[in-house]
C-alpha cells in the first residue's frame, strides 16, 4: 500500500502521465480514493501549476522593438558578419 | 514564417519578438531575477538570432532555438560570473530533497497536518488571486536557478518536456526531479495563503 509520504514523491509523474508502470498507477488511483489529505495536496500542486499560467507577460517597450527592427534592417543590408562581434551589436541597440 | 525572416521580411521580425520576447524575458529572469540582465540577454538574443538565422537548420521549433540561444549565454556568463552552478553539481543534493518536510508525517507516514490552505477552487476575489500571485512571484525568485529555469518554462509557459530538455541542455530525468521540486516548493510556500478552498 502507497504512503502518503511516497504518493508526494510520486505526484509530478503522476500528473505529468511519467514512467509510471499500470500498477504503480494504480496503487496512487486507490491511494487517493481513500486519502482525503494526498487528494488535497495534489490538488494543491494542480493549483500552482493554474496559478503559474496567470503570471502577468512582460512585453517588449516600443523603444525595444524599433532598436531590433533597425538592427534586422541593418543585418539585411549589410553582409554577413562573425557573430561575435559584441561591441558593433551594443552600438547598435544602446 | 523561417523563409520570410531570411528573406528579410521586417513584419516577420516583428511579428516574432512580439510572439517571444515575454517567453525570453520570463526566461532570462529565471536564471537570474535582475531586470536590467534579463533586459541585456533578451536584446543580445534577438541580435544573435538575426546574426544566426543563415545558420539555423530548422532541426527544432524557431521558439526552441531562440530560447536555446539565451540559455546558453545565460548560463555561459552566470557560471562565468559565479552566480550559478553548474547542473551537474546540483544533481544529486536535489534529488535527495523530499517534496515535502518529513516532519510533516506521522512514523506510519501518513499526514500529521494535513495540507492547508488552498485547494482545486478558483481564488474567491481578485485581491485574493493577486497576494497568491505575488506570493508566488517571490517563491519562485526563491527558488534555486535549476529549479527556477524549469517551472518557468514548464508551468509559466507551458513548454513540452521534450522543448525545455532541448532548451536547457538536460535530460527527461533530471527535467522532472527539478519540476517536481520547484512545484513542491511553491506548493510549500502557497500553504496557509487562502485563495480558495
Amino acid at each position: 500500500m502507497l504512503r502518503c509520504d511516497q504518493l508526494t514523491e510520486v505526484a509530478t509523474d503522476y500528473l505529468e502521465g511519467g514512467d509510471l508502470s499500470l500498477s504503480e498507477r494504480g496503487e496512487i488511483f486507490l491511494h487517493l480514493r481513500c486519502c482525503r489529505d494526498c487528494r488535497t495536496y495534489l490538488s494543491q500542486i494542480r493549483a500552482i501549476i493554474r496559478l503559474l499560467r496567470e503570471l502577468p507577460a512582460p512585453s517588449p517597450s516600443p523603444a525595444i522593438s524599433d532598436a531590433l527592427i533597425a538592427y534586422f534592417r541593418r543585418a539585411q543590408a549589410a553582409p554577413v558578419r562573425n557573430s561575435s562581434q559584441p561591441s558593433a551589436k551594443h552600438t547598435a541597440i544602446d | 514564417m523561417l523563409a520570410q525572416l531570411r528573406a528579410g521580411d521586417e513584419s516577420a521580425f516583428s511579428e516574432i519578438v512580439h510572439r517571444y520576447h515575454s517567453t525570453l524575458m520570463r526566461l532570462a529572469i529565471a536564471f537570474h531575477p535582475n531586470r536590467a540582465f534579463a533586459e541585456e540577454m533578451v536584446q543580445d538574443t534577438w541580435m544573435a538570432v538575426v546574426d544566426g538565422l543563415a545558420s539555423f537548420r530548422g532541426q527544432s521549433s524557431l521558439k526552441t532555438w531562440i530560447c536555446r540561444i539565451l540559455s546558453n549565454r545565460a548560463k555561459t556568463r552566470l557560471v562565468r560570473e559565479g552566480r550559478m552552478i553548474p547542473l551537474s553539481a546540483l544533481q544529486s543534493s536535489e534529488a535527495d530533497e523530499p517534496a515535502v518536510d518529513e516532519t510533516r508525517f506521522l512514523s506510519n507516514a501518513s499526514w500529521a497536518q494535513a495540507p492547508q490552505g488552498f485547494g482545486d477552487q478558483s481564488p474567491e476575489s481578485r485581491l485574493m488571486l493577486k497576494e497568491a500571485i505575488g506570493c508566488l512571484l517571490r517563491a519562485l525568485g526563491g527558488l534555486p536557478v535549476n529549479q527556477r529555469t524549469v517551472v518557468t518554462l514548464r508551468d509559466v509557459e507551458g513548454l513540452e518536456a521534450e522543448e525545455v530538455c532541448n532548451i536547457l541542455g538536460i535530460g527527461e530525468t533530471n527535467q522532472r526531479v527539478l519540476l517536481h521540486r520547484a512545484r513542491s516548493k511553491l506548493r510549500q510556500a502557497l500553504e496557509g495563503h487562502r485563495i480558495g478552498a
